[in-house]
């Protein structure tokens, strides 16, 4: 396992079949772990990126079944660095719940946890909305923006690794959302713990 | 709908496999399953991971279960059965959350494992997967081994509250983990924590899990939920979301605490808990003050399960007065009229209630089932009305009105009942039974013994009032005495091919040449039949079992009278109540403090009239078994209750203290005469006879209405509710020590009915029927002589539309 200095928790949410499964699963390129997602309920994936100099680990967290919740509460949102929100440009009433996906982050998520919206799925021919709505909504929102494909494998990485970017820049200015009293000391040293291949390293 | 498991399960279990353990580098896997046809490869892959979750060192026997999340959140389960002394264990996949069923299937698979003729195996899982799962309440019934051995479970009632000992996993739960660690993890689970339980067993990890989330309800955990967790899947530990895992020890060894974060772990081998959060204090005191008490009162029984579900019903059961009923829309729910009706003391915690996400599904799931004009009906509702009489019948007013102006506009908003291929009337109807059947499982204590176990019929259930198969350690024992001897080799099924020869090579003990395996059946005390054996007694279990036993069959067939024991309870009896008529009342009247009553037993159960068997059993032996379920019956002042109570609690009744089988199969009891220095008289009983029952056509059609009678049965309880000398039940002061006993009202009326007798009192009893179909918004304006309607309904559904009553919900 590889050292690394920071680990963010980033936190997927959207309608069903927007492709985010898809989506961690092209930028992890399957490496670790394979997909549990139809034996747990909750996709998990880790990705150690390079920024800078610094290695970065991000666990991306993809639960299924979110659409059997009317509104996601914010036990969901508690200890999540980042949130994605994702929709289908495909597909016009994806995009029309997002303001109800905003209004439960606001509700419930700290207010600087970073909100990224993803226009999924650009290798479709038969978008229903144009990008330019897309950016206006996030622009609107306080929110980054980017369109992919998960197929294509299109921007997914450059995606990842914004957020990672972004993430640590805010671990620097010690300006991360804290929910817990004592998790996610981000600012940590660097770890070599054993190899235990099983078990990631936080701090 | 907030609920996980599946709904319309077809098949017992969906898969049943055989795994090798890992050895050096190599992982666990699949050697045989059953059916071939279950292709699903995420599971499939899955299953040796659970089943060897970490390095096991287990001496005895190991049952626990796992659970598969799928895509939709619903839940598969894993049962699991480690033997020691076996090369492989076993697993069955179920979309059914029955724990002690699938225990005791795996344990009779284990023995057909090992049986001499290598097609049993494949027989039995055959019979067992192709047979329909009957109605709740009812057993699941599927003979093998040619015919000579019967594979016999319950199919739990909906809204059953899980009791101790019955159900295993409470009482393991219940045994590991003391009662203020149960109320932290309660309220831990409340404010929806990261939660890790850790314990060296995996059957103590997964029934603690298990029934963690069974003591929430009406609330379901609708987070992370793995009771097992392999070590493969440590990393999970490390979710950002809320989670109920169970780790084994071996497995927690390798996470570094400080990479978790904030989280709540209880060790449940040394019963302590070690969190950062103070959630118990931030419950209300209140709450926490009569949870504490009644915990303090109560093991046996439902009592824990029912303690943390009055404690829920404190919490959260002021929903209903937030709900709002306007006419020709949808009832909703109004958080802020949810927090302000409140005192002020139980805001703070209300309004962090409303952002949790287990109480949005249950909020979610209740407007369901009023939207679709299911009314109150679970075991949740009948709990609430009893802590608070009051608001619950101005509420069923309000949900009757509004019930019945939807009627009227003729609206779609029933369409999900309608939408169900077939008469709105049908599942309305069937959802008053499920409510009568909701709160007659408050009673279960004796009722639902009555379907528990069946007679004994062959060489494989003889052996199941000898011991205690309900009880946490004795679950092993349904092993038929018939069965061939076991052989020594380990033989497999031809027709169960191994997956590859590379395996079978590098798996030696397959050949039948490797070390004798020694069968289970040795394991456990073989049932073979001396005489009159008395068996390692442990009392409690060995008298829930006869309880189960001797209640079996006659009370299902309501055609017989016990009217001789009836006579000799009258005699010996207290009842100063005239409607305690002749009926097969469970209750025992107050004889039971007598000393004389040993004299009363022996004759009654030397000389047992057909059907009465049962009556005369439960009689002698339950009270002192579960003092709470021996519960008044509604008709029956108050006063005399708490008498009788009294005398159950001090005086020293004659009961049954053992019993086995003499040679010829016959039933024998020793019946011990309180008062006399603790003699044990031998009494020989013949066996009941079986009633007649109907099988295969009952099952086809969940909602026989034909069966009128029995069907009442259901409404009962309810009917009690309405009863106005049923004084105990709206008690909302204290709590009360037992709750009424609808099974009374219904006796009698059932009786009266079958006798013909129209007296004043089958008019009440109907009439309150109807109130209380009214009362539940569900008017069918059948009356005393339209209920030939229900025949006809049955005979034939298309005959619907022409009664003008129930076309109300199209």
């Amino acid at each position: 396992m590889d050292d690394y200095k920071f680990l963010f928790k980033v936190v997927l949410v959207g309608n069903a079949g927007v492709g985010k499964t898809c989506l961690v699963r092209r930028f992890t390129q399957g490496l670790f772990p394979p997909g549990q997602g139809a034996t747990i309920g909750v996709d998990f994936m880790i990705k150690t990126v390079e920024v800078g100099n610094e290695k970065v680990k991000l666990q991306i967290w993809d639960t299924a079944g979110q659409e059997r919740f009317r509104s996601i509460t914010q036990s969901y949102y508690r200890s999540a660095h980042a949130l994605i929100l994702v929709y289908d440009i495909s597909c016009q009433p994806t995009f029309d719940c997002l303001p109800d996906w905003l209004r439960e982050i606001e509700e419930y998520a700290s207010s600087k946890v970073l909100r990224v919206l993803v226009g999924n799925k650009i290798d479709r021919e038969d978008r229903e909305i144009p990008t330019h709505v897309g950016e206006e909504f996030a622009e609107r929102h306080n929110m980054y923006f980017l369109e992919t494909s998960a197929k294509e494998s299109d921007n997914v990485e450059r995606l990842f690794m914004q957020i990672a970017e972004d993430l640590m820049k805010q671990a620097r200015t010690r300006d991360l959302p804290r929910y817990d009293s004592n998790a996610q000391s981000i600012n940590g040293r660097t770890s070599t713990i054993g190899d235990s291949s099983c078990c990631s390293k936080l701090q | 709908m907030g609920s996980r498991i599946r709904e319309n399960v077809k098949h017992f279990f969906e898969c049943f496999c055989e795994l090798v353990p890992p050895c050096q580098d190599r992982e666990p896997w699949i050697i045989q399953q059953f059916p071939d046809k279950y292709r699903d490869e995420e599971v499939l892959k899955s299953v040796p991971k659970f089943a060897y979750p970490c390095k096991l060192e287990n001496d005895v026997i190991e049952h626990y279960s796992f659970v598969l999340t799928d895509l939709e959140s619903k839940w598969t389960f894993g049962f699991c059965r480690h033997d020691p002394k076996a090369e492989t264990a076993i697993v069955v996949l179920s979309y059914l959350p029955w724990h002690q069923a699938f225990y005791k299937f795996l344990d009779t698979t284990a023995v057909l494992m090992h049986s001499s003729r290598t097609e049993d195996l494949r027989e039995f899982l055959t019979a067992v997967y192709n047979a329909k799962l009957g109605e709740p309440g009812k057993k699941f019934t599927v003979s093998f081994n040619r015919g000579e051995s019967t594979f016999c479970v319950d199919i739990p009632r909906p809204f059953q509250l899980p009791s101790i000992p019955e159900n295993r996993n409470l009482t393991e739960y219940f045994n590991a983990v003391d009662a203020q660690n149960m109320m932290i993890i309660f309220a831990s689970m409340l404010y929806e924590r990261r939660i890790i339980f850790v314990s060296k067993k995996l059957q103590r990890l997964s029934a603690c899990a298990q029934s963690a989330n069974d003591i929430i309800y009406p609330m379901i955990w609708q987070h992370i939920f793995i009771p097992v967790l392999p070590m493969s899947l440590i990393d999970y530990l490390l979710a950002p979301i809320p989670f109920l895992i169970g780790v084994p020890e071996e497995v927690f060894k390798q996470v570094h605490r400080s990479e978790i974060g904030d989280v709540v772990i209880l060790d449940a081998d040394t019963n302590t808990i070690d969190t950062p959060f103070d959630d118990l204090n931030n419950l209300p005191q209140e709450v926490i003050t009569s949870l504490k008490k009644q915990l303090r009162n109560k093991s046996l029984g439902d009592g824990v399960s029912r303690a943390f579900l009055r404690a829920l019903v404190q919490l959260i059961g002021c929903y209903r007065d937030a709900l709002k009923f306007e006419p020709g829309q949808k009832v909703t729910f109004d958080q802020e009229k949810f927090i302000e009706t409140r005192p002020v003391s139980l805001q703070p915690f209300l309004r962090q209630m409303l952002q949790l996400q287990i109480f949005q599904q249950f909020i979610e799931e209740r407007l369901m089932m009023l939207n679709t004009g299911q009314g109150f009906s679970d075991e949740f509702e009948y709990e609430l009305e009893r802590y608070t009489a009051k608001s619950g019948s101005k509420l069923k007013q309000q949900y009757r009105e509004w019930t019945s102006t939807m009627k009227k506009e003729g609206t779609a908003f029933f369409k999900s009942v309608k939408d169900k291929a077939n008469p709105a009337m049908k599942n309305a109807v069937k959802t008053v039974k499920d409510g009568g059947k909701g709160m007659k499982s408050a009673y279960k204590g004796l009722r639902s013994k009555l379907k528990d176990n069946p007679p004994p019929q062959n060489g494989m259930s003889t052996s199941s009032h000898r011991s205690a198969p309900n009880s946490p350690t004795g679950k092993r024992r349904s092993v038929g005495a018939s069965f061939a001897a076991p052989v020594a080799t380990y033989r497999k099924d031809a027709a169960l091919a191994l997956r590859n020869t590379a395996m079978q090579r590098s798996y030696s003990p397959l050949s039948p040449s490797s070390q004798p395996i020694t069968p289970d059946i040795l394991d456990t005390p073989r049932s073979s039949s001396p005489p009159i054996d008395i068996p390692r007694i442990d009392l409690m279990n060995e008298m829930v079992d006869l309880l189960k036993f001797s209640l079996d069959t006659p009370p299902v067939d309501r055609s017989l009278k016990p009217v001789r024991s009836l006579e000799n309870f009258k005699t010996a009896g207290a009842g100063p109540s005239p409607l305690h008529s002749p009926g097969r009342s469970l209750f025992f009247p107050a004889s039971l403090g007598n000393t004389s009553s040993r004299a009363d037993t022996e004759t009654l159960l030397q000389s047992p009239p057909e059907g009465a068997f049962g009556t005369a059993c439960a009689t002698v032996s339950s009270p002192p078994m579960v003092p709470p379920r021996t519960s008044a019956p509604p008709y029956m002042p108050t006063t005399t209750t708490k008498h009788q109570q009294q005398a159950l609690l001090t005086a020293k009744p004659s009961f049954i203290v053992g019993g086995g089988h003499s040679e010829n199969g016959d039933p024998v009891f020793y019946v011990t005469g309180g008062g006399r220095g603790g003699a044990v008289d031998v009494v020989k009983l013949t066996p009941p006879v079986c009633s007649p029952r109907r099988k295969n056509e009952e099952t086809e059609d969940l909602i026989r209405l034909d069966s009128t009678s029995s069907d009442m049965d259901d409404f009962d309880p309810l009917k009690s509710k309405s009863s106005p000398d049923s004084t105990s039940s709206g008690n909302s002061g204290h709590v009360p020590l037992s709750i009424t006993n609808p099974l009374y009202t219904y006796e009698n009326h059932n009786i009266q009915q079958n006798g013909g007798t129209a007296s004043g009192f089958q008019d009440r009893c109907q009439r309150n029927d109807q109130d209380l179909l009214h009362e539940y918004g569900l008017d069918f304006g059948f009356s005393n002589t339209n209920q030939s309607a229900f025949d006809m309904f049955s005979a034939s559904s298309t005959k619907v539309n022409s009664q003008g009553q129930w076309t109300k919900f199209d």
